[in-house]
């Protein structure tokens, strides 16, 4: 059972990114929630606001619940997450229960137009070196921010597509932005209601060199606002490492429909992969989702598609996802979470599926 | 080019299209097979090792095939064809020690555990056999 547990948290384990479908069903951007101007982990005012507006049942937003003060210029949070549910992974099914995250952050201003932010707590530990690995700083940045224009530096996650919170989501599994994709780099970035752009440089982690991103590279994602309910955004991303160099190239799309409360949004790339030592591949991601806000709730109904290789039949992934969420209070989150897996539509190999409910508490 | 040109062009490109050319070589097998379905963060990546196997690179992938820490996943093999029965194969297809199919969240495309058969039948080009170190 033991190792059965190790097992799902290693394929289930999760952080914290922002909801994407806020964005023009609540606001025009990421960053009118989020301290972050790629969105995720801390709240601003327009955010707090938010969570407990959508809540079920409220409560003082703010870490602690406002309880314990701070001075002006911190600003703390964290979040912690477990499910338990049903896994099938296409030869037997069996009930689980893991622990996802437990991550604390925290935001410095350091004078009117600097700020350092730090995310840190637990992680999955590498095998045989628990101790040494259990927890880590995930990201960490120092930034400098004047009307839209923001200057990152440090450890993050490269700004690319969606942004999806859910990270088996094909379009950030296979699309350049896997979980613990975090590398160190520099970003220039800039956000208005109309439009934004964020171009990262980024490097092998020199202190980390068991990073998840292995290659030096370079981002580039914009997007413009053709309408207060509809972007449309470009994309672009080059990695190469010690063994072969991957070119994504897509688009992303979004439209709220709000006299039904429903949000479309969809990414679509081509990656072209080079292996040096020989042999090439391209590939298509895609992924689709339409996201329905009602009271406390949010339904995400989602389509995936992956084809690792467009010359070899059989070898295209397609997923359906099912996830409602209820916020119940302002900290609070329930999520239940579903997925039917499939391989060239149930002619390429078996089938796959999990049934989560999902517990989710912000700080 | 004329429009009796690009219907044989198109016909050619359409008649590629489903062939397996892939090369049947570590590096390929690593890169777009093995990182992409084993090598999740919370899984085989290097940051991970669950186990003791990663195989987010060429290198590593020659260590966890090659057990150096681990139960061994390719047999070492003389002759040719190699025999395709290995802990690798067993794992992908059926289950490990543990009563679990690799990868843990979704099975492999039948299409991908073809090639890898045929790559360790076939010698298992790119990896080096412990003996001939």
């Amino acid at each position: 059972m033991k190792m059965l547990v190790i097992l799902v948290v290693a394929v289930i384990a999760d952080t914290a990114h922002a909801y994407p479908e806020f964005q023009l069903s609540r606001d025009q951007t990421c960053s009118s929630c989020h301290l972050s101007p790629a969105g995720g982990e801390l709240l601003g005012e327009n955010g707090l606001d938010t969570a407990e507006q959508i809540s079920q049942w409220g409560g003082a937003p703010e870490a602690f619940y406002g309880k314990l003060a701070m001075p002006s210029w911190l600003v703390v949070g964290g979040d912690f997450r477990g499910a338990a549910g049903l896994d099938n992974e296409g030869l037997k099914s069996e009930l689980v229960e893991f622990p996802m995250q437990a991550e604390a952050y925290a935001e410095a201003a350091l004078g009117s137009h600097f700020s350092l932010h730090v995310t840190a707590g637990a992680r999955p530990p590498q095998y045989g070196n628990t101790a040494s690995t259990l927890f880590s700083s995930r990201e960490h940045w120092l930034i400098w921010e004047r009307d839209g224009l923001f200057i990152r530096a440090g450890r993050f996650m490269p700004v690319y597509g969606l942004r999806l919170a859910e990270h088996p989501d094909y379009d950030r599994r296979y699309g350049g932005t896997p979980l613990y994709g975090e590398a160190y780099g520099i970003s220039a970035e800039y956000v208005e209601r109309a439009w934004e752009l964020h171009a990262t440089g980024f490097i092998r982690d020199p202190l980390l060199p068991d990073s998840v991103e292995q290659g030096n590279g370079a981002a580039l994602y914009a997007e413009t606002r053709v309408a207060t309910a509809t972007s449309i955004g470009l994309e672009g991303m080059f990695v190469e490492d010690r063994d072969d160099a991957r070119l994504f190239g897509g688009m992303t799309a979004k439209h709220y429909v709000s006299s039904a409360g429903i949000l479309l949004e969809m990414e679509l790339q081509g990656v072209h992969q080079k292996v040096h030592a020989g042999g090439t591949e391209n590939q298509i991601v895609g992924y689709a989702l339409a996201s329905y806000f009602y009271k406390a709730f949010m339904v995400d109904l989602g389509v995936g598609y992956f084809n690792e290789n467009i010359r070899v039949t059989a070898v295209d992934r397609e997923a359906i996802d099912l996830n409602i969420h209820w916020f119940s209070t302002s900290h609070l989150e329930l999520i239940l979470t579903n997925r039917i897996q499939l391989i060239e539509l149930g002619r390429g190999g078996s089938g796959s599926g999990y049934s989560l409910l999902q517990f989710h508490y912000r700080l | 080019m004329n429009p009796r040109s690009r219907i044989v062009f198109l016909a050619i490109g359409l008649s590629a299209c489903g062939t397996d050319d892939r090369p049947e070589t570590l590096a390929y097998i690593t890169d777009t097979i093995l990182a992409p379905t084993c090598a999740l963060a919370e899984c085989h990546s290097a940051m991970t090792r669950e186990f003791n196997y990663a195989f987010d690179t060429v290198a590593l992938a020659q260590q966890a095939l090659d057990g150096t820490d681990a139960i061994r996943l390719i047999a070492a093999c003389d002759a040719r064809p190699c025999s395709g029965d290995s802990y690798l194969i067993t794992v992908i297809t059926d289950r490990d020690g543990y009563g679990n199919r690799m990868p843990y969240d979704s099975a492999m495309p039948e299409e991908d555990v073809q090639l890898i058969t045929d790559w360790i039948r076939d010698g298992a080009v790119g990896f080096v056999q412990p003996e001939a170190r």
